[in-house]
């Protein structure tokens, strides 16, 4: 948590401010109890009514300042506290994206996007709770303790004793409830993910008429949590009862020491009443900080993670912006990579040139996704030179080099907007002729017609067709004039026809082009095919060549062709 | 004392109206009525913890009365009565075991009463979705359904019950505050009451306002978490076209947003504290002034002050709370409206005779769409004799899923009816007709435990030796050998392992069953095809056994080299069957299966 403070920056006096404001308070609530006692030792041992009244009229004085003193507070807090939180967010949001794919596939995108959203927002939280009671709370418990020391220094270490049994209780009882908590937080996951598997897996379940079974595994799971909260519940229900007890036996001990010392003389009726007074205002703080303590675990943990993102490291970047012109757009030279432990691809080389064709085949788990991503800089080679434009990758500013490839993913990307908004993130200022040649290319005229350039796209475009998502991703890429276009197995929701015009219509694109695809009718017309088979080229040649000379390539046309 | 129970009934009423401003009409009432049916089994623990805390709040009222009487005693010096006052410590000490005793088994009793309506509900949810019609899973967002069964279903425990318990603790208590001091002083009492109304005012204001900002920071938040997980579920789409820029301003400008709302929701709800502060130090002061002038007047006695004061103490917190709770409560009663709306979805009917190893299908004028406005099958006519392969091809949104729905009976059909065996669907249980049927979808389902249990589904008692055959039929058993635990392995619908495999899966589960009809609907789409090859091969052994009948099957498949063996191939197109008759017929015929047929295979010519 302290590693994020200079996020507090800007809002630095009201930081020091709003604590002070609630110390104020602290002390016009402490100066309640001595005045009372006053009152009652001097202001009715001598009947003077006039004494009381102007006491009293200082206690509701106190009260309303107070009050004022105290919301100026809460409004500074929040105002802290929400200056960082907004910074904060906006600082972990940007470096998300400086940071390199590798990183963030490492971290996982739920967890990304928690971090982000919850554990900022905790943070948050926990720094407007920090700053109310920071000094309010051991000024109050403080402050009370002083106060009984002035009024009797014996009698206040009852006060030290219940401040300490206290503590302990408190402690114990959230140390033993904590796990359990965390548990039954875990069991309402594996609730989520029961219902969720039952509904995606409705017509199975169904059609095996299993919904029996299926409800006696869930009312188990449903049973464990029920079980595992009334466990937590056992030992959280002992907290107040258990306070109470401590703070009233406090008081016995008090009276009964007291009254020994009224006996004698060393103390009054009135003091007496108010170390019973500042007994309870120690007491209604200390009960506070219990849950205030949790609120602060459970930041750092949340801080810890924020942290994490904002350490990691950027991407690398080289300097070059400008894309030389050269014939030689691609060249891959005995590159491998492992994203852990073995090569996913080994020794892979092979070049492509101006406006020429490059196939990509292989079965599931070949590799080809992966040597995308190299191309795309989402990885680095572990070994082995990847060349752009005739000069190493590594040496461009991956902004600049990404803007000249037009990237196709597999898993088609849309984002909530329209439909032009989806394509204009190609391109900002592309023109609506070019959308509209670009989505033809792309063999989404109808969609194009049927939707028109404001057509809303849902987030994910889940109002779109598998196909239809493809095709647009498709068209994007072609809103802009890229050096290369990488086209990652991008037909395979698209029927063969559709596949086979989409594949002509890319002759006319200047560019040269690498098509992914386990379908031998996606690649049979490139220029060059590269055949992948556990991370390695097995094969490299035209359509006809390769027929013959790669076996592998041989049985794909073989289980492709004919029935 | 008339004009005190007046104040009394305007403060409750005054209560009962904060209860109700924020929903109008009546759904509170009956989601509260509905909740009774899964409370009432617990009803019993719900009255010890309303009879523990009446003890409990009664005994922690008693307790500043019995300090006061103690603080009496010590008068000054040489005046202390020892005896009174061990008496009262004793009293004090029985009073702290009392409470110690009550309230925890007030929150013992409240606690799992709260846990076990929770899983009552929940399993009465997830009853009600399994029992469902499909069309009502199919038509609504699977997180939102998550959301009921699990968080949803949270509220109750965390606001309805405790809740409960909470605003009854709290009422008792002013009641009994203001008994004690009516007791010890009217006049100090009908003060106090008096300003009980500025107490609620407070309160009510603060509770609305903090309600109101909070509802507008939750949807900013919810705007927020929309961006990052967008941004964020794209990142490569965002890297690769440098659209980090756009999406950060996006971003900045809903995160300026929820600055501002976030900050006012804060703000709001931070008063809570001070306002009962200044509330309690203003009842305060007005107790001390007029308490002492009676004492010194001598009409009472200084440990009637302390009792007024450690009353006047908290007078302001119950209130509060009350205020506070109520606001979670109303909405704790909104997600418990959302669970009990699933869980009351009526079960779809599954009554009627048995039907036992079907082999014929006979389609008679069947109509059907999912919407009224959107008309898709209309009049369709098939039928199906014994032994026959019926392919179905057309393209996306044709209606080829929905007859599989119909003949599956995941839906009923509009009007016309299915015939099985000569017999009309509707007269069947749902279950014993899917029981005819092996199913494979597009989309494979693998639930969470071992690789056994995944293929056993259809038949849990089957041996290790059954499963393994069928592994091997489905082309999986290569793959599961190398799994760490093998067929002990434990797998879920996450990361670990492939498409193509989890549909193979979905495959081994129907050689291991064997039922007399099979429906492939894009069964080996995610497959590569040299293993869809062979996977092909096991299915025509299982339709066509060699020494055995043949088996019925609907194929539906995007490959149309898969199907051209079909006994009878139906084209479809917006529902309808515009062409049908086999791979020859249909070829000759030169339409739009001939059509299709010639763009898949152009390639060779290329």
């Amino acid at each position: 948590m302290l590693k994020l403070i200079k996020f507090i920056k800007g809002y630095v006096p009201q930081a020091i401010a709003a604590p002070l404001c609630k110390l104020i308070e602290a002390i016009a609530e402490l100066a309640v109890p001595m005045i009372v006692a006053a009152v009652i030792d001097t202001g009715i041992a001598n009947g003077d009514k006039s004494y009381v009244i102007k006491y009293c009229i200082v206690i509701g004085a106190l009260a309303v300042g107070g009050f004022l003193i105290s919301i100026t507070g809460q409004f500074l807090a929040a105002r802290v506290a929400y200056g960082f939180g907004t910074k904060l967010r906006a600082a972990t949001f940007s470096h998300i994206n400086k940071l390199p794919i590798s990183t963030l596939d490492k971290l996982g995108g739920a967890s990304l996007v928690t971090r982000v959203t919850g554990d900022v927002m905790n943070c948050q939280n926990a720094l407007n709770m920090f700053l109310r009671l920071i000094l309010r709370m051991p000024f109050v418990v403080i402050g009370a303790f002083v106060m009984s020391m002035i009024i009797d220094p014996v009698l206040s270490m009852m006060f030290l004793a219940m401040t300490v049994v206290l503590g302990f209780t408190i402690a114990l009882v959230l140390k033993l409830t904590l796990p359990r908590i965390k548990k039954a937080q875990k069991n309402l996951d594996e609730i989520s993910r029961n219902t969720a598997q039952s509904i995606s897996g409705a017509r199975v379940i169904r059609a095996f008429s299993k919904q029996q079974s299926t409800k006696s595994d869930f009312a188990a799971v449903a049973d464990t949590t029920a079980n595992t909260n009334i466990g937590a519940a056992r030992i959280s229900a002992l907290l107040a009862p258990l306070t109470f007890t401590v703070v009233n036996l406090a008081i016995i001990a008090v009276l009964w020491f007291g009254g020994i010392k009224v006996n004698i003389g060393t103390l009054t009726q009135g003091e007496t009443f108010a170390l019973i007074n500042y007994l309870q205002q120690a007491f209604f703080v200390i009960v506070n900080f219990g849950n205030v303590f949790s609120v602060f675990t459970r930041s750092s943990a949340c801080a810890a993670r924020v942290n994490e993102v904002l350490d990691g490291a950027p991407a690398d970047n080289g300097e070059i912006t400008d894309i030389p012109d050269c014939d030689e757009v691609l060249r891959f030279d005995n590159v491998s990579f492992a994203y852990d432990g073995d090569y996913d691809v080994q020794g892979i080389s092979f070049s492509l040139e101006k406006d020429k064709t490059l196939g990509i085949i292989g079965g599931t788990g070949s590799g080809k996704t992966t040597l995308i991503s190299l191309v795309e800089r989402f990885y680095e080679p572990d070994v082995g030179k990847i060349e752009f434009c005739g000069k190493d990758a590594a040496l461009y500013d991956t902004t600049a080099m990404r803007k000249a490839i037009g990237y196709v993913p597999q898993r088609a990307a849309a984002l909530s907007g329209t439909l032009e908004s989806n394509l204009k993130i190609a391109d900002a200022n592309v023109s609506r002729e070019r959308q509209a040649r670009a989505m033809q290319q792309a063999q989404a005229q109808e969609l194009w017609d049927a939707l028109g350039p404001d057509g809303r796209i849902e987030n994910d475009g889940r109002n779109l067709s598998g196909g239809q998502r493809q095709r647009v991703s498709i068209a994007r890429a072609l809103c802009r004039d890229n050096v290369l276009y990488l086209f990652d197995d991008v037909t395979s929701a698209l029927d063969y026809k559709t596949e086979r015009d989409f594949i002509n219509a890319m002759k006319s694109v200047p560019g040269a082009k690498i098509f992914v695809s386990q379908r031998i009718s996606a690649v049979s017309g490139c220029d060059e095919i590269i055949v992948l088979d556990g991370g390695e080229i097995v094969g490299k040649g035209t359509h006809s060549s390769l027929k013959t000379t790669c076996p592998l390539y041989a049985e794909f046309c073989a289980s492709q062709s004919d029935g | 004392m008339p004009a005190l129970r007046g104040i009394l009934r305007i403060a409750i009423g005054r209560l009962i109206i904060m209860a109700k401003t924020n929903n109008k009409n009546k759904s509170e009432k009956s989601t509260v009525t509905r909740l009774m049916k899964y409370l009432k089994p617990h009803i019993w623990l719900v009255v010890i913890a309303f009879l523990c805390a009446v003890i409990t709040s009664a005994a922690m009222l008693f307790a500043p009365v019995v300090i006061g009487d103690a603080v009496d005693c010590i008068i000054g010096v040489n005046n202390v009565d020892f005896e009174k006052l061990a008496i009262y410590i004793c009293i004090l000490a029985g009073i702290i075991a009392a409470v110690m005793i009550f309230q925890w088994l007030m929150n013992l009793c409240a606690q799992r009463a709260a846990h076990l309506t929770v899983r009552d509900a929940r399993a009465a949810g997830f009853s009600a979705l399994n029992d469902a019609p499909l069309g009502f899973v199919d038509a609504r967002s699977p997180g939102d359904l998550a959301a009921r069964i699990s968080v949803d279903a949270d509220q109750i425990a965390d606001g309805i019950v405790q809740g409960a318990t909470q605003i009854f603790t709290g009422i008792v208590t002013i009641i009994g505050t203001l008994v004690f001091m009516i007791l010890i002083n009217p006049w100090i009492a009908l003060a106090v009451a008096g300003l009980t109304p500025i107490s609620l005012f407070i309160s009510y204001f603060v509770a609305r306002g903090t309600h109101k900002h909070f509802t507008e920071q939750t949807k900013v938040r919810g705007e927020l978490f929309a961006t990052t997980e967008e941004t964020i579920r794209n990142r490569a789409l965002v890297a690769a076209y440098g659209y980090a820029e756009h999406a950060e301003r996006d971003f900045g400008e809903t995160n300026a947003k929820l600055n501002k709302c976030g900050f006012k929701a804060t703000f709001f709800s931070s008063l809570v504290n001070p306002s009962t502060r200044l509330i309690n130090s203003l009842v305060y002061a007005v107790v001390a002034v007029m308490a002492t002038v009676y004492t010194i007047d001598g009409q009472m006695s200084v440990g009637g002050i302390t009792q007024l004061l450690l009353y006047a103490n908290q007078f302001a917190r119950p209130l509060n709370e009350i205020t506070g709770v109520i606001t979670e409560f109303q909405t704790a009663l909104a997600a418990a409206k959302r669970i009990l709306d699933l869980a009351d979805v009526p079960p779809q009917d599954d009554s009627g005779a048995i039907l036992d190893n079907c082999n014929s299908i006979c389609i008679q004028d069947l109509d059907f769409s999912y919407t009224p406005e959107k008309p898709l099958i209309q009049n369709m006519n098939v039928d199906v004799p014994p032994g026959t392969l019926v392919a179905i091809v057309g393209r996306t949104g044709c209606g080829k899923t929905t007859l599989i729905n119909l003949i599956m009976r995941f839906y009923d059909p509009n009007k016309g009816k299915i015939l099985l065996d000569g017999a009309d669907a509707e007269g069947f249980t749902r279950s014993s007709v899917r029981k005819n049927f092996g199913m494979v979808l597009q989309d494979s389902w693998i639930f969470k435990g071992t690789v056994r249990d995944n293929i056993a589904y259809g038949k849990p008692d089957a041996t290790i030796e059954e499963v393994i055959e069928a592994a091997k039929k489905a082309h999986i058993h290569g793959f599961i050998s190398r799994l760490p635990n093998g067929y002990d392995t434990i797998i879920d619908d996450g990361d670990g392992i492939s498409q193509g495999q989890k549909q193979l899966i979905n495959i081994a589960r129907i050689m291991l069953v064997d039922p007399p009809m099979l429906i492939l609907d894009e069964a080996t789409s995610n497959i590569d095809t040299r293993t869809e090859k062979r996977v092909q091969q096991a299915f025509d052994k299982l339709l066509r056994p060699e020494d055995g009948k043949k088996k019925t099957g609907f194929v539906v498949a995007h490959r149309l080299s898969t199907i051209v063996g079909a006994d009878v191939i139906l084209v479809m197109d917006k529902g309808n069957i515009i062409e049908r008759g086999t791979h020859k017929e249909l070829l000759a015929k030169n339409g739009a299966y001939a059509a299709l047929y010639r763009a898949q295979f152009a390639r060779d010519a290329v």
